[in-house]
């Protein structure tokens, strides 16, 4: 029987190896002809029913050499290619050997000229505005790179915005981004490697890091991981972010993101990896620390009273908006006399007429809550007036008015809903354990609540980033290692880096430090 | 050391989020009562229960809560309050009653101990209920008053009788778990506030009367608000209210000094078989209203108010005690148990025939009070 199972699971594997193998047969063991028409050819049947892929036929003043320049309307710059590349073919006069050398070393003023004979390599090449050019009699190809699409202007991130401090995001093309990292870092100690992604769609992905700054192990490891994705198509971060991460199964993100390349360069100075992929605007960070949840860019720009106070205030929301819905449940139902009495009177005068039990009550206030937000988060701007209305007025007011729902739950409803906003990165984990809670604290009160919240507190001190503890409770409140977790320290007291960095010394003067640090 | 205290910390909060009555109960589901008066049924012998509810079937939310009554019978307290439900839907719900008034026949008749015993054992009824004597016909009467400006009278009465400690000093507040302390201590009898009824601008409201006397349990009788307050300076509970004295000493009452704090030192002397109590209270006040004509800027003067503020507290203290002495021979003051708690072996040999010592003793009062400002006027 067991032996049935894995026979088939063998069979089913070596069946999506040949399909998967399929897909890329037509490139593998193609060879380039020396002669102009059949690579030509060639490429017209690779690229047949591709009506951008164009093809243009030149042939040198004196008559010596035809060329053929191929390449996908729209993806080069024309303007450059007609001066860098067609008239100085025009004009070539070509000696004796192999012409293809002399027209990328003397002929041709394009910065970037890669000779190739491998067709996958020219395929993507030429989907992606690099222009191909063909020189009868040679088997080589001359790959040059015309880009010259459109991409979207650095601009600052919605879903990042800060008051302060710099205003740059990333775009959406890769190269934009990588300047943008490199321009902050002046050193040849930033690394970025490269690296291809998706069977399919071939993309183009970029490992950053600081060299003397990061911890070789994770590198290690995080390379290890990226070698075993195998997926057709990479269109956004985080498609890596789901196949790499260390739980697979959790509601918490063990990888950071963002849209920010001050924050990442603040990332990589503190040690730590950023992978950004072509076509996604977003970047991730690892390791990724529990705290970071409750970490903005921002609070490294203003007053460290202030941002320390934000940090704290996040750590509060995040704790209210999980566990408020449970305390009113255990409270109204479990512990009244946990409750002073005019409270008490009050709320049970508004209970009084209300038809649904507070638990259940408060799961469907919380779900239209939750309806509410997403329909806001999806519809187009313009009707978002509506939406408040409805919202606002039926939802809360009437609803209190027709005696359906007590007023005390929209209270708890809208602090809920409020403070849930304050802390976005943990916005899927809030929901659930929210409910989670929830459901424990109308079922045992204030005990459930307790065993509940432990039962979470564990799952994430469980939980590793790339190796590393996301969460640590072992007593040690030393000063270096809160420096710059809930609260921000001033940068005159963070003499050193969080431990995940290989190199702790983050100030000349203090180097000495590091070994002090070190020893606790 | 951290560590330690993080678990100090977690099992405290443990322990209060996971304490009290644990089963789901919808709050529609309960009658929430406020205070409940304990009368017996002359009749029939039976316990006779007079919970005051929140009555929440008003239009609330308009005109505030209002309160009713809600009467019960049973052979025992639980078994009257578990009757209850055979009128009303929802089950009482005791956890936010803060005031027991017991009727005066019930607390001459039987032991005290006997009475509280249910809300002391009682899950949901709080440690901090007060308890107050009434001095009504029956205790539900006192119930069915109106509070000033309050619907809900147990919760006038009761806030009445803890605010006054700080203001007039004319009542003790005794909560459940005191009188259980003071029942299950030797040489200190139990004393409770007394409540009763007045007229106020053509209706009736509730009034503190100063103290009810215990004596084995049962009532004996009552101090009135002016020697309570003495009392309180023998206990040493004094933390507010009023001297009225004579400014020169003689002639009427003309000044009256506001108290800023009081201390009571109390001590005892056994010489030659002979047992000797001494009382020392020292008032800070201040002089806050005077119809004598004095120039208060003159430090003879000052002398001569502080002399006669004092004279009035030891004669009215010396006064109340023999009151007690004679009439209810009811160690209130715990002398009997400052003897115990400082010299126990004397106090095995005192204590069989405690009652006579207690009575025959001589108690030395001495008063200091201390004039420490005299508000805005120089001169009257």
């Amino acid at each position: 029987m067991y032996r049935n199972r894995k026979s088939r699971q063998k069979r089913r594997q070596r069946a999506v190896d040949e399909q998967v193998g399929q897909i890329n047969k037509g490139l593998d063991g193609m060879m380039l002809s020396t002669v102009l028409e059949d690579n030509v050819a060639i490429m017209q049947n690779l690229f047949a029913d591709v009506d951008v892929f164009q093809v243009r036929r030149l042939e040198s003043r004196d008559g010596g050499l035809r060329f053929a320049l191929m390449y996908c309307d729209g993806m080069i710059n024309n303007e450059f290619v007609e001066l860098s590349i067609v008239s100085p073919l025009l004009s070539a006069s070509v000696p004796e050997g192999d012409a293809t050398d002399y027209l990328a070393t003397q002929a041709l003023k394009v910065t970037e000229i890669k000779k190739t004979g491998d067709i996958r390599e020219i395929v993507e090449g030429v989907s992606y505005g690099s222009t191909l050019l063909f020189v009868d009699g040679s088997a080589q190809a001359l790959l040059m790179d015309t880009k010259g699409f459109e991409t979207r202007a650095v601009a600052e991130p919605e879903s990042e915005r800060t008051l302060t401090g710099p205003r740059e995001g990333f775009n959406e093309n890769l190269l934009t981004n990588l300047t943008l990292l490199r321009r902050k870092v002046r050193s040849n100690e930033l690394k970025m490697k490269m690296r291809v992604f998706g069977r399919r769609t071939r993309t183009q992905a970029c490992i950053c890091y600081m060299d003397g700054l990061v911890n070789k192990s994770i590198l290690a490891e995080l390379q290890r991981r990226l070698d075993a994705v195998d997926i057709d198509g990479v269109l956004d971060t985080h498609y890596l972010e789901e196949l790499i991460q260390d739980s697979r199964t959790s509601l918490f993100r063990t990888i950071g993101s963002t849209e920010r390349p001050d924050v990442v360069v603040g990332k990589l100075l503190e040690g730590r990896i950023a992978i950004l992929v072509d076509g996604s605007p977003v970047a991730l960070t690892v390791p990724y620390l529990f705290v970071e949840n409750f970490q903005s860019g921002e609070d490294y720009y203003y007053s460290h009273y202030y941002a320390s106070f934000a940090r704290m205030l996040r750590i509060v929301g995040f704790f209210l908006t999980v566990i408020v819905p449970g305390l009113y449940i255990s409270v109204v139902a479990f512990h009244h006399e946990m409750l002073p009495t005019q409270l008490l009177t009050n709320m049970a005068t508004e209970r009084n007429s209300v038809p649904l039990p507070a638990a259940l009550e408060a799961v469907v206030m919380l779900l239209v809550f939750d309806l509410l937000r997403e329909t806001g988060a999806r519809m187009p701007g313009n009707v978002g007036q509506a939406l408040s209305i409805v919202g606002a007025l039926v939802i809360g007011q009437a609803a209190v008015e027709a005696k359906m729902v007590a007023a005390p739950m929209i209270i708890m409803v809208a602090l809920t809903a409020t403070t849930s906003l304050l802390v976005p990165k943990l916005n899927a984990p809030i929901i659930y354990v929210r409910f989670f809670l929830l459901f424990l604290a109308s079922m045992f009160g204030f005990y459930g609540l307790a065993l509940g919240a432990s039962a979470v507190l564990i799952h994430v001190l469980n939980l590793r980033s790339f190796g590393v503890q996301v969460l640590t409770l072992t007593g040690d409140l030393s000063k270096h290692e809160v420096r710059d977790t809930w609260i921000r320290d001033p940068w005159w007291l963070m003499k050193l880096r969080p431990r995940i960095a290989a190199d702790r010394a983050r100030m000349q003067d203090n180097a000495n430090m590091q070994n002090a640090g070190g020893g606790q | 050391m951290r560590k330690r205290a993080a678990l100090a910390a977690l099992i405290i909060i443990c322990a209060a989020l996971t304490g009290g009555c644990w089963n789901y109960r919808s709050m529609n589901d309960m009658t929430i009562t406020t205070g409940v008066a304990v009368d017996r049924d002359p009749e029939t012998g039976l316990y006779h229960l007079s919970f005051e509810y929140v009555d929440l079937s008003g239009p609330v939310k308009e005109q505030g809560i209002a309160a009713g009554l809600l009467e019960t019978y049973g052979v025992t307290m639980f078994d009257a309050a578990r009757n209850a439900k055979k009128r009303v839907t929802n089950k009482v719900y005791l956890g936010h009653i803060e005031l027991v008034v017991l009727d005066e026949e019930v607390a001459r008749e039987s032991d005290i101990v006997t009475t509280m015993d249910f809300f002391l054992r009682d899950a949901e009824c709080r440690e901090t209920v007060c308890v107050a004597v009434s001095q009504m016909e029956t205790a539900k009467e006192l119930l069915r008053l109106e509070g000033v400006g309050q619907p809900m009278v147990a919760y006038e009465i009761h806030n009445i009788i803890e605010e006054d400690r700080r203001v007039t000093a004319s009542t003790i507040y005794n909560p459940v778990y005191k009188i259980y302390n003071i029942i299950y201590s030797e040489g200190i009898e139990l004393t409770l506030p007394a409540v009763r009824s007045v007229p106020n601008d053509g209706s009736i409201t509730c009034e503190v009367n100063g103290i009810a006397v215990f004596k084995n349990g049962r009532l004996v009788g009552y101090l009135s608000p002016e020697e309570s307050k003495y009392f309180l300076f023998v206990m040493g509970e004094v933390e507010g209210g009023v001297i009225t004295c004579s400014a020169s000493g003689e002639g009427p009452e003309d000044t009256a000094l506001e108290i800023h704090r009081s201390n009571t030192k109390r001590s005892f002397r056994w010489r030659d078989g002979q047992l000797s109590v001494q009382v020392e209270v020292e008032v800070v006040v201040y002089l806050d209203e005077t119809a004598a004509l004095i120039d208060l800027m003159e430090p003879s003067v000052i002398q001569q108010v502080e002399a006669s503020g004092a004279q009035k507290l030891v004669r009215g203290i010396a006064d109340m005690i023999q009151r007690v002495r004679t009439e209810y021979r009811s160690d209130i003051f715990g002398f009997g148990n400052m003897i115990c708690k400082q010299d126990h072996k004397l106090w095995e040999q005192l204590k069989d025939n405690w009652d006579e010592v207690f009575v025959n003793m001589p108690v030395e009062i001495t008063c200091k009070v201390d004039i420490v400002n005299t508000a805005y006027l120089k001169k009257t």
